[in-house]
């Protein structure tokens, strides 16, 4: 099985990067941990001229608490990396389990978070956690401004879509994974909304305190249970009744539960049609 | 940081493969697996699936487990490997090879190599396993002949003669 020819490119900086996907538009694709992106260009599904490598922009692999902020996780960090961070564990130990429910220690070890996202499949492991935390994709493109901070969310529709809105303006572009895709993998997120080529750099958790955080991660144990009920209205109302919340509690608590809903049941919707 | 240097179309690649170093003119598009096989002759790892899957070609990439079917040989630059061929010593084998002797933990054997490593990947950061932990391990090699149990006995006879 031979992997289509490609130019490959290591830049040595995020910009450079940028710079690059700009250059080479929709002829070229994102390398991170290439575990999915490999296999789609084997499978024929994929054939980019170019492959722009992350290898080298270790700046994109840090895991750091920053107070105010949350814990910003690297979109470079490995699924093993994510597993077994001690910040993580701390504060955050729902998002560990979700990456170590994912693949093989083979694929965990190679695999991005990034990467993970972006590919958007409806198996994917992780997004469902991160949306349920409320956290943020921070993007950044050669504009020389700030980077934006994006809100992520499935559709629940039967084709995967991953959302990602613009809080400061009413802007938005998607990540859409189709039975069959040819779309955009790890990290190329070229849309027709968005004006340039983006690499999303960081994911910002937002702060959730220890109390609702360890109440989320039982909901979400309970639903991972769940997930495989063919009904959502039977999802949903399982989900009220064991929610923990009580009335007056705040509604942050209650948009998370939700969110998990939401999520989960476009995963058992869309994973039928697999 | 070691960066890739560019002759044409190819890349000059450098990487330590069990021990020894080692360098290359690479296509792009020439994955590690290929590397080992065909250019270096470690060919103890295995090509099966190519996609990630069966865990065949798991190799140790700077200590961690990967599917070099699944890492471009150009990503290897820099990085250390070892194969199937660099687990013995002097002569002699590793305990984790003795006990998949002893235990009869071999059927066919396309599906050792992986299983070795990975084990060696497991008993590295965790030298006394559970028997589930040694399971977790090797979730990512398959085995056609479905000779588990006595795989899992081997990693466990090789971690109880560790201590």
């Amino acid at each position: 099985m031979i992997v289509p020819e490609f130019e490959y490119l290591s830049p040595q900086s995020v910009q450079e990067a940028c710079a690059l996907l700009i250059q080479y538009g929709a002829n070229a694709k994102v390398l991170a941990g290439g575990s999915d992106l490999l296999v789609k260009m084997k499978d024929g599904l994929m054939k980019p001229a170019y492959l722009v490598s992350l290898k080298n922009l270790d700046s994109l692999k840090a895991i750091r608490y920053q107070k105010g902020a949350g814990v910003i996780i690297g979109a470079r960090a490995t699924h093993n990396e994510v597993m077994n961070n001690d910040i993580l564990q701390a504060k955050y130990r729902s998002v560990c389990e979700a990456a170590h429910s994912m693949a093989a220690d083979q694929i965990r070890n190679v695999g991005t978070i990034g990467g993970n996202l972006v590919n958007a499949v409806p198996s994917a492991d992780l997004p469902p956690i991160l949306i349920a935390l409320d956290s943020q994709a921070r993007i950044v493109g050669t504009s020389g401004s700030e980077p934006f901070h994006w809100r992520i969310s499935f559709s629940d529709q039967a084709r995967l879509r991953l959302r990602a809105e613009r809080s400061s303006r009413k802007s938005s572009f998607q990540i859409s994974q189709r039975p069959a895709a040819t779309t955009s993998s790890s990290g190329c997120v070229g849309q027709e909304r968005w004006p340039w080529p983006a690499l999303p750099v960081a994911l910002r958790s937002a702060m959730v305190p220890a109390k609702t955080f360890a109440s989320s991660s039982a909901q979400w144990r309970r639903h991972r249970c769940e997930r495989v009920r063919p009904s959502k209205s039977c999802a949903v109302r399982r989900l009220a009744r064991n929610s923990s919340m009580k009335p007056g509690e705040s509604p942050r608590s209650n948009q998370n539960l939700s969110m998990i809903s939401g999520a989960a049941s476009s995963i058992g919707a869309t994973s039928s049609t697999y | 940081m070691v960066t890739a240097i560019k002759k044409g179309n190819l890349h000059v690649v450098r990487l330590v493969v069990n021990g020894e170093e080692h360098a290359a003119l690479v296509k792009s598009n020439t994955t590690l697996l290929d590397l080992l096989r065909e250019e270096f002759d470690y060919t103890g790892t295995k090509k099966g699936c190519e996609l990630g899957d069966c865990g065949a070609c798991t190799v140790l990439m700077d200590g961690k487990t990967v599917n070099s079917c699944l890492v471009l040989a150009v990503e290897a630059n820099g990085h250390t490997v070892t194969t199937i061929e660099g687990l013995e010593r002097n002569g002699e084998l590793d305990r984790l090879q003795e006990e998949f002797i002893n235990q009869a933990a071999v059927q066919c054997g396309y599906c050792s190599p992986g299983m070795i490593l990975s084990a060696k990947a497991l008993l590295v950061r965790n030298p006394h396993p559970s028997e589930r932990e040694v399971r977790e391990a090797i979730g990512g090699n398959l085995c056609r002949c479905t000779g588990y149990v006595r795989i899992v006995k081997a990693i466990l006879a090789a971690a109880e003669a560790n201590s």
